[in-house]
């Protein structure tokens, strides 16, 4: 692992970095640590060039400045490539509020409570269907199809379609910048199909889901048109569909590694919501968003133009150890619970106290149905690990166990 | 202690209520955070002070 990470004679800081690539997919975390020690604001030129912040510090002051740091160009590197921004992440204030204004009640963590009877009720029936047989594949079958059924509850869209939605978020986000097409195609089919969701709900009675929220939502007092409707419906599966499911198999994996770790979790599960916290800072599934420079500037001691990217590095700033005793170490006991995993400023996750239900639902529901779990060879990473670092395939034994009802 | 929520900045985070949900609770209709009880009790000012300096907009004040 090299970076090259220098600051030169001008006191400009450069850095070898392919964020995309094999290399930092391997062992991000040693890429995103060196850049750090040596300098935590650095420009890379691979991707028509970008700045990478990886200390605490600046990555929550630029994401608290949405003035200098404007989301309204493309929260990816290279850009999303989708035809229009996606709401309301790829705005800037004011609109950013009142887009968020319009399914914020949806996220409270009273909607969340709300909705847990219901994660419990398809983590059961998912268990169900793999628990005699003593093995499957924790991701495909149990993380991915609890949080897209969930969002697609949330959104009423038929549950049973799922995987198809799944396939193509996947698809949208982790092929974006290896193969463009596939990634523009998977994410031109889910907005014709959030297009014929939109047509069927426009002249009905607005109700509490999701998506009609967002079909009858306004901005600057005007109803969403047709565009704006499609382009918040596909964050929410963008949001939905990728991180929760991908964090909690990093979680599962780490227990799978760690006996000691699953002891101390088994050992006493009323811990089990404490612990959230502390998993979500080492585990964090978002490597970065990205923002555009609006003017001329220095940040940091660096000198940056209009409209130059530059990635925020969430997990970088997580194990800042300016700011994280033992950054490295997963510590359940850790007083400091203030992660960017869900970003910060005016565009933090919106689905932050959601994720945190589904995570505590599907961790309790593992330990306590199948707590023996083993891996099975090697775990499979998405292949880019440029915006999520999560494992996609987990394939697992435990020893077999009943259905919930069997007799 | 007393304390306040700016209703112009709140994003409905909802990081104060996780610490201190007798004090912090987030709106049915808005999602934003509202203030439940006037005199915050000795014994949760501690929780306060944590939700106050969590705020990912910093919109809670603490008025002593």
């Amino acid at each position: 692992m090299t970076t090259n990470a220098q600051v030169n004679q001008d006191g400009q800081a450069s850095v070898d970095l392919d964020h995309h690539g094999a290399d930092f997919r391997g062992a991000p975390y040693e890429f995103l640590r060196d850049i750090r020690s040596k300098c935590p604001v650095a420009h890379s030129s691979e991707h028509g060039g970008f700045w990478i912040l990886t200390d605490y510090d600046s990555v929550y002051e630029a994401a608290r400045d949405d003035d200098l740091f404007s989301s309204a160009v493309s929260v990816g590197i290279p850009a999303s490539g989708t035809p229009f921004p996606i709401l309301p992440i790829e705005t800037d204030p004011p609109e950013t509020q009142q887009l968020r204004a319009i399914t914020l009640p949806a996220f409270s963590p009273k909607s969340g409570k709300a909705l847990r009877p219901g994660m419990h009720e398809i983590a059961t029936e998912l268990i169900d269907a793999f628990i005699e047989s003593g093995s499957c594949d924790l991701v495909k079958d149990f993380t991915t199809p609890l949080t897209a059924r969930v969002l697609l509850r949330m959104m009423d869209f038929d549950e049973s379609t799922y995987e198809s939605w799944v396939t193509r978020v996947h698809s949208a986000v982790h092929d974006r910048a290896r193969d463009l097409d596939a990634s523009m195609e998977a994410t031109g089919s889910m907005l014709n199909e959030l297009a014929e969701h939109m047509e069927l709900r426009r002249d009905r009675e607005p109700t509490a889901d999701l998506y009609s929220r967002i079909v009858h939502g306004t901005l600057n007092g005007e109803p969403l048109n047709e565009t704006e409707i499609v382009m918040y419906g596909l964050l929410m599966m963008f949001g939905g569909m990728d991180t929760t499911s991908g964090f909690s198999a990093n979680v599962f994996v780490k227990i799978a590694r760690e006996p000691e770790l699953r002891a101390r979790l088994l050992a006493d599960t009323s811990a089990l919501p404490r612990s959230t916290e502390e998993f979500l800072r080492f585990s964090t599934p978002q490597i970065g968003l990205a923002r555009s420079v609006t003017r001329d500037c220095e940040f940091k001691g660096q000198k940056m133009s209009e409209g130059d990217m530059v990635l925020l590095s969430w997990a970088a700033a997580n194990r800042d150890p300016e700011v994280f005793e033992n950054p490295e170490e997963l510590d359940l006991d850790r007083v400091n619970t203030k992660h960017m995993t869900f970003g910060v400023g005016a565009h933090r996750c919106l689905g932050s106290n959601l994720a945190r239900d589904m995570f505590e639902v599907m961790l309790e529901e593992v330990l306590t149905r199948i707590p023996d779990f083993e891996l099975v060879g090697e775990p499979v990473l998405f292949a880019d690990a440029a915006e999520v670092y999560a494992f996609n395939s987990v394939p697992i034994t435990f020893s077999p166990g009943q259905r919930s009802d069997a007799v | 202690m007393r304390v306040t929520v700016d209703q112009s900045h709140c994003q409905g985070h909802a990081l104060c209520e996780g610490m201190a949900p007798d004090v912090f609770e987030t709106d049915d209709d808005d999602g934003r955070a509202r203030v439940l009880v006037d005199v915050i009790p000795p014994d949760r000012e501690s929780a306060v002070e944590l939700a106050a300096s969590s705020c990912p907009e910093r919109a809670i004040t603490i008025l002593a």
